[in-house]
């Protein structure tokens, strides 16, 4: 452990030395005998201290996944050195993490050797990626005139996922996937969920005869049945740009929506896949499971704004993360015009489009001068037209204010998708 | 599982540093005042003991240990030019006054080391403490069998600083040679 000396072993020598060099020159041995119990006291404490090994320290954590603002306890295992009597550990958690319930430093003490546990607490206030903290240990010799420290910092990781929201309806696709799920097609085939009647036809199943219509009418009928099919999604972010400061920026919100979203589709069991549509391009294919479901939130831990000026169109994405019949759901601030052409362009190309718009106008200071105010206003007319363009294309949008639930936003954009579906017809 | 221990209160050893520190300047004062023979050097005794005293009262309330070195040397100073207002009369409670100042000065470092980040343990501190009276009250003996024989022999002074002086110096180098210094830190497992 490194050391340092405390104020005693700094101010100790100078009065000493202060008193005996009055001894002599005032020729007064009384002030040689008032040194003498300071001087007894650093003389024992030098002779007594021997720096200390780095003790083996063991940090682990209760958990290596939580959801933002759980609590995680952390347990420190720790022997005291042979050469000191306590051992002071502190816990200094990353930032964006704050210790809770727990005090900090706590001191150990006991037998060389044999290694003691200590617990701290500490809650995440944000998701992401964190380091599990450093422990700082500290120690004093028998006279505190020396201080040892030592600060340990750990590899370990541990991963807090954004609260998701509960969404009790999603946005329903335009097309359902050839595989079972637990969304109700369009189409009639073999399923629970009861469609229509038909007459007998030589093939059907004893099983499917609806006898009390077949009582009523000549002949035999058969229940028809909706099949239930999954839907493949992907979630479209755009990573051009955002707005706010860290804690409360769009991106931040973007990811706390697309995990809701992406956990909700795929306990209907829908596969679901995300791109990173913004400087750099990061993708995860459409898939489905447990599995899938922390591999694609952990690959939304790690969304972040890379700032470019190269032109990129949808030509970028690979054929394959867009599979036939997906519904591809975009979450922007419609800042970047980037994004909004990429969005027109597949929706001009046939596929399932909607969009969860992330306002900006909070993060916004309040204009100052008429010129101001009149550019305000000229930028919510283009953001409207920008909005138009989308409708237009047949782009369900809505807006999700910050702090607002996320369900009357997906209530709202499957309203005007139903409603564009009925004008359709 | 070791059990969370409440941190220590640094009230306790503040207080108790101001009232030595005020009691060890009053009787500099009342001392001095009752030998009168120098009031120059009564008036330096007086002020180099108030503003001792007010440093380590504004040390412990600041909760920063760097001044208490310089309050209790200006106690020390307090004490010295009391002790050579009063004339020729040999001091017998010097080793006291020493005994006092090494307890003013760790009751301050400790308040001041209490207001910070900290946890203690109280066996060990009691274990600590009475290591400390113990050292500094031998001290205080070995300080008092010196000044009886400076007294006894005239002229031994100089030896006798010296002597203790070269003593001080030697061992503390021999320990700051064994100890070293510095050190690194390694990741946890």
């Amino acid at each position: 452990m490194s050391w340092a000396p405390t104020g005693r072993l700094l101010a100790y020598p100078w009065l000493i030395a202060g008193l005996l060099l009055a001894a002599l020159a005032a020729g007064r041995p009384e002030l040689a005998a008032a040194a003498a119990p300071l001087a007894a006291v650093l003389l024992a404490g030098l002779l007594s201290s021997r720096r200390p090994e780095v003790p083996g320290v063991r940090l682990a954590a209760s958990e290596s996944r939580i959801v933002e603002g759980d609590r995680l306890d952390l347990t420190v295992e720790v022997s005291v050195p042979s050469e000191v009597e306590s051992l002071e550990v502190g816990v200094a958690p990353p930032p964006g993490a704050d210790l809770v319930d727990s005090s900090n430093p706590q001191v150990v003490t006991g037998a060389a050797g044999a290694p003691q546990s200590l617990s701290f607490a500490v809650r995440h206030r944000r998701w992401g990626a964190y380091p599990l903290g450093t422990v700082h240990l500290r120690a004093f010799d028998g006279f505190r005139l020396r201080r040892f420290e030592a600060r340990l910092g750990s590899e370990a990781v541990v991963r807090a996922y954004p609260r998701p929201e509960r969404l009790r309806s999603l946005i329903r696709p335009a097309h359902t996937h050839l595989y079972a799920g637990n969304r109700v097609a369009a189409r009639k085939g073999e399923g629970v969920e009861f469609a229509d009647i038909r007459p007998h036809a030589p093939g059907d199943q004893l099983r499917s005869v609806n006898w009390r219509a077949s009582a009523r009418r000549d002949g035999l009928w058969v229940n028809e049945r909706h099949p239930e099919r999954n839907v493949d999604v992907v979630l479209l972010l755009d990573t051009f740009t955002r707005a706010g400061p860290d804690e409360e920026s769009t991106l931040e919100q973007m990811v706390r929506g697309a995990s809701s979203l992406a956990s909700a589709w795929l306990r209907e069991r829908d596969r679901v896949g995300v791109i990173d549509f913004g400087g750099t391009l990061r993708w995860l294919e459409v898939g489905g499971g447990m599995r899938h479901a922390y591999r694609l939130i952990d690959a939304l831990l790690d969304t972040e704004v890379v700032f470019s000026y190269a032109w990129k169109g949808i030509e970028v994405i690979p054929i394959r993360l867009l599979p036939p019949h997906a519904l591809i759901v975009g979450l922007t601030p419609l800042l970047d015009r980037r994004f909004l052409i990429a969005l027109l362009d597949l929706s001009g190309r046939g596929l399932d489009v909607a969009v969860v718009e992330l306002p900006v106008e909070s993060h916004l200071a309040v204009p100052r001068s008429p010129a101001a105010a009149l550019a305000r206003r000229m930028w919510r007319l283009e953001r409207e037209t920008v909005r138009a363009r989308l409708l237009e294309a047949g782009v369900g949008i809505a807006p999700w204010a910050e702090g607002e639930p996320l369900e009357p936003v997906v209530a709202e954009v499957e309203a005007w998708r139903r409603r564009a579906r009925l004008r359709a017809r | 599982m070791a059990p969370s221990r409440p941190a220590a209160r640094p009230l306790i050893p503040a207080l108790l540093a101001v009232a030595l520190s005020a009691v060890l300047v009053a009787a500099i004062l009342l001392r001095a005042v009752a030998a009168a023979t120098a009031p120059a050097l009564d008036g330096a005794a007086a002020g180099a003991g108030i503003a001792g005293l007010l440093v380590i009262v504004g040390a412990v309330a600041a909760g920063r240990s760097a001044p208490v070195g310089w309050g209790v040397g200006l106690l020390a100073a307090a004490y010295a030019a009391g002790l050579v207002g009063r004339g020729a009369q040999v001091d017998v409670l010097a080793p006291l006054v020493g005994l006092l100042l090494v307890l003013i000065a760790e009751l301050s470092h400790s308040a001041c080391e209490w207001r910070g980040p900290h946890a203690t343990d109280p066996s060990v501190e009691r274990r600590r403490w009475a290591r400390l009276l113990l050292t500094a009250g031998a001290g205080a003996l070995a300080g008092g069998g010196a000044l009886a024989l400076a007294a006894a022999v005239p002229g031994s002074v100089p030896g006798l600083v010296v002597g203790a002086a070269a003593l001080v110096g030697l061992v503390g180098l021999a320990a700051w040679l064994r100890a070293g210094a510095g050190g690194s830190a390694q990741p946890v497992r």
